[in-house]
C-alpha cells in the first residue's frame, strides 16, 4: 500500500469515527484528560501507519479496541494505577454494538459541517480553500489568481486543514459547533427526510 | 499551544506531501521534524487523512455546493443548478422524500430503535413503540410526540425554532440535545446539551410560564403537578439515555419499576408475582430488548425463579420456600 492509499484508507475507515471514540473515552474514562485523549489518538494514528490494513475488517471496531488497549498498556506500564482507572478500563469493554454508519454523520452532514468550518476561516484563507476545492484550481493558479506567493497558498491551506482537523475531533464531525448555519444550504432540504 | 502548533505544522507537511514526493532537502527536513517527538508521526498521519477526507467530501458535494457560492448568484439560484445539487445528493445515497410543508409520521415497533435524520440535519432517535409526527416548513420545525420516547440532537437554525409537543408540554430548542418521554400520565424531558424552553399548555392556553431548562436538568410534568425542573447528575442523564445504545440501566430501582421499563421494549411481558419481591431493589445493565435475559439475571440476583408461559415470564418466589 502506498502512502496516498494508506491515507485514503484511514480517511475513510478511521477518521469518521474519531469523534465518537473521543466522546466514548470522555464518558467512560473521565480520569483521562483531553491531552491524554489527544495523545492516545495520535499514537493510534502512528500505529496505523505501520499496520497491515488488509487485516482490519472494521475500522470503527479497530479504533475502539486500539483506544482501549492503549489505556490498558499505559496502566500496565505505570507503577501506580488509581482504582478509578481500573474501573474505567472495565467500563471501556462496553462498546456500542450499533454499526458505524448509523452513529456517524452521513457524508452530506459532514459536508455541511465542513462548509460551516470554512465559513469561519479568515477571508483570504477561505478564498484559497474555495479556489482549490470548488474551482479545482491548481496551486500555481491560485497563487496567480490571488497575486500571492505559492508558499503563502500553502500556509493558508495548512491553516484551513488544521482547523478542519480540529473540527473533526467533535462527535458527528463538529455538529456541536456554534458556527451559524450557512446561508442557502437549506434550499434543497426543506421537507425531506433521510431514513437511516 | 504546543499541541496546536504541532497540528499546524503537520497540516503544512500534509499539504506539501499532497503534490507528490518531496524534494530531497524537504524530505530531510521532514525527517528531522518527525524525529523531534514521537507524537509527530501520528499528527502527520492524521493530517494527511484529514486532507484526503476533505478532498473526498468536496468531490462528493462539489456540484451541490457550487449552487451556494457567495455573492449575487446565491440569492437567485438557478433551478437547474438546484436540480443538479439534488441529483448529487441523491447519488451519495440519501433517501429523500418530497414532502415540502407536509406531515410525516415516524413509528417504531415494540423493541425497535429507529434512527432518523430529519431534513434539517437534526437527528431523531425513536425508542420502542414510539410515534412522532414531523411537520417542517419554511418557518417552523414541529414534532409531535404522540407516544413513547425520542431523543433529538437539534441542528441550530435561528429562523426556524424546533418545537416538540408531547402531552401538554411544549419544548422549544435552538441547537441542543434532549430526550422527551411521553408516558401519557407523565411527560419527562431530559436535556443533555444546550438549553430548551419548556411550557405547559392546554390547547392554546399556557398553563404555566415557560421555563428554561439547561443541560443536565430534567423537567417533569405529571398529573396536577405543573412543571418541576430539577438538576440531574451527568451520570443519571447518561443512565436515562442508555436506551440510545439499546441498554437499560438500573441502580437500585424497585423490581416492579425495572420490569415496567423492560416491558416497554418487548412483546414478552414480565410479571412479578409477589408484592414484597416487587419492591426489592435491582442493579445492573441489560440489553433493553432481551427480556428473557433480564428475567433470568433478576431471578438469580434476587434468589427467585423465572418461569415462562408463552409470551409471559413470571418472576416468583421459589415453590420450595
Amino acid at each position: 500500500v502506498n502512502e496516498t492509499d494508506r491515507s485514503r484508507w484511514i480517511a475513510t475507515h478511521i477518521l469518521p469515527h474519531e469523534g465518537e471514540v473521543r466522546a466514548w473515552l470522555r464518558a467512560r474514562a473521565s480520569s483521562l484528560t483531553p491531552a491524554d485523549i489527544d495523545d492516545l489518538l495520535q499514537e493510534t494514528y502512528a500505529r496505523l501507519w505501520r499496520a497491515d490494513l488488509a487485516g482490519i475488517e472494521n475500522g470503527r471496531g479497530y479504533l475502539f479496541t486500539a483506544a482501549r488497549n492503549l489505556v490498558l498498556e499505559e496502566a500496565r506500564r505505570a507503577r501506580i494505577v488509581p482504582m478509578e482507572r481500573m474501573a474505567e478500563i472495565e467500563a471501556l469493554r462496553l462498546v456500542s454494538e450499533e454499526p458505524g454508519p448509523e452513529r456517524s454523520a452521513s457524508a452530506r452532514q459532514q459536508l455541511e459541517q465542513l462548509w460551516r468550518i470554512v465559513d469561519t476561516l479568515p477571508a483570504q484563507c477561505r478564498r484559497v480553500f474555495e479556489l482549490r476545492y470548488l474551482k479545482d484550481l491548481s496551486h500555481g493558479e491560485i497563487a496567480r489568481a490571488l497575486g500571492i506567493a505559492p508558499k503563502t497558498v500553502d500556509n493558508h491551506r495548512a491553516k484551513a486543514l488544521a482547523r478542519i482537523g480540529e473540527g473533526m475531533k467533535e462527535e458527528h464531525f463538529g455538529r456541536r459547533s456554534t458556527a451559524p448555519v450557512a446561508e442557502g444550504a437549506r434550499e434543497h432540504q426543506d421537507g425531506a427526510a433521510e431514513d437511516r | 499551544m504546543e499541541r496546536q502548533r504541532i497540528a499546524e505544522e503537520a497540516a503544512r507537511w500534509a499539504v506539501q506531501l499532497e503534490s507528490g514526493p518531496l524534494p530531497e532537502e524537504e524530505a530531510r527536513a521532514l525527517d528531522s521534524w518527525l524525529a523531534e517527538d514521537s507524537g509527530r508521526l501520528g499528527a502527520l498521519v492524521r493530517a494527511r487523512a484529514v486532507a484526503c477526507r476533505v478532498e473526498r467530501l468536496a468531490a462528493m458535494g462539489g456540484s451541490a455546493e457550487r449552487t451556494r457560492e457567495r455573492g449575487a448568484a446565491a440569492h437567485a439560484p438557478n433551478r437547474w443548478a438546484i436540480a443538479a445539487g439534488l441529483a448529487a445528493i441523491l447519488s451519495i445515497g440519501a433517501l429523500w422524500l418530497a414532502t415540502r410543508g407536509g406531515v410525516e409520521s415516524y413509528r417504531s415497533e415494540v423493541g425497535e430503535l429507529r434512527k432518523l435524520t430529519l431534513s434539517d440535519g437534526t437527528r431523531m432517535v425513536l425508542s420502542s413503540a414510539t410515534l412522532a409526527r414531523v411537520a417542517f416548513d419554511g418557518e417552523r420545525r414541529e414534532v409531535e410526540l404522540t407516544r413513547g420516547e425520542a431523543h433529538f440532537d437539534v441542528v441550530k437554525d435561528a429562523s426556524r425554532p424546533f418545537v416538540v409537543r408531547a402531552g401538554g408540554l411544549t419544548v422549544t430548542a435552538l441547537g441542543t440535545a434532549f430526550a422527551i418521554r411521553n408516558d401519557r400520565e407523565r411527560v419527562d424531558v431530559t436535556v443533555t446539551e444546550g438549553v430548551v424552553e419548556v411550557a405547559r399548555s392546554d390547547g392554546s392556553r399556557e398553563l404555566v410560564a415557560p421555563r428554561r431548562v439547561g443541560a443536565n436538568h430534567q423537567a417533569l410534568s405529571a398529573g396536577s403537578l405543573a412543571l418541576e425542573v430539577r438538576p440531574m447528575a451527568a451520570r443519571e442523564a447518561q443512565r436515562k439515555l442508555a436506551w440510545l445504545d439499546g441498554m437499560v440501566v438500573f441502580e437500585g430501582e424497585a423490581l416492579a419499576e425495572a420490569v415496567a421499563e423492560v416491558n416497554r421494549y418487548s412483546r414478552t411481558q414480565i410479571v412479578v408475582r409477589d408484592a414484597v419481591l416487587a419492591s426489592r431493589p435491582l442493579v445492573g445493565i441489560f440489553r433493553a430488548t432481551d427480556s428473557a435475559a433480564f428475567a433470568a439475571t433478576a431471578a438469580t440476583a434476587l434468589g427467585v425463579e423465572a418461569v415462562r408461559d408463552g409470551d409471559v415470564i413470571f418472576l416468583q418466589v421459589r415453590a420450595d420456600h
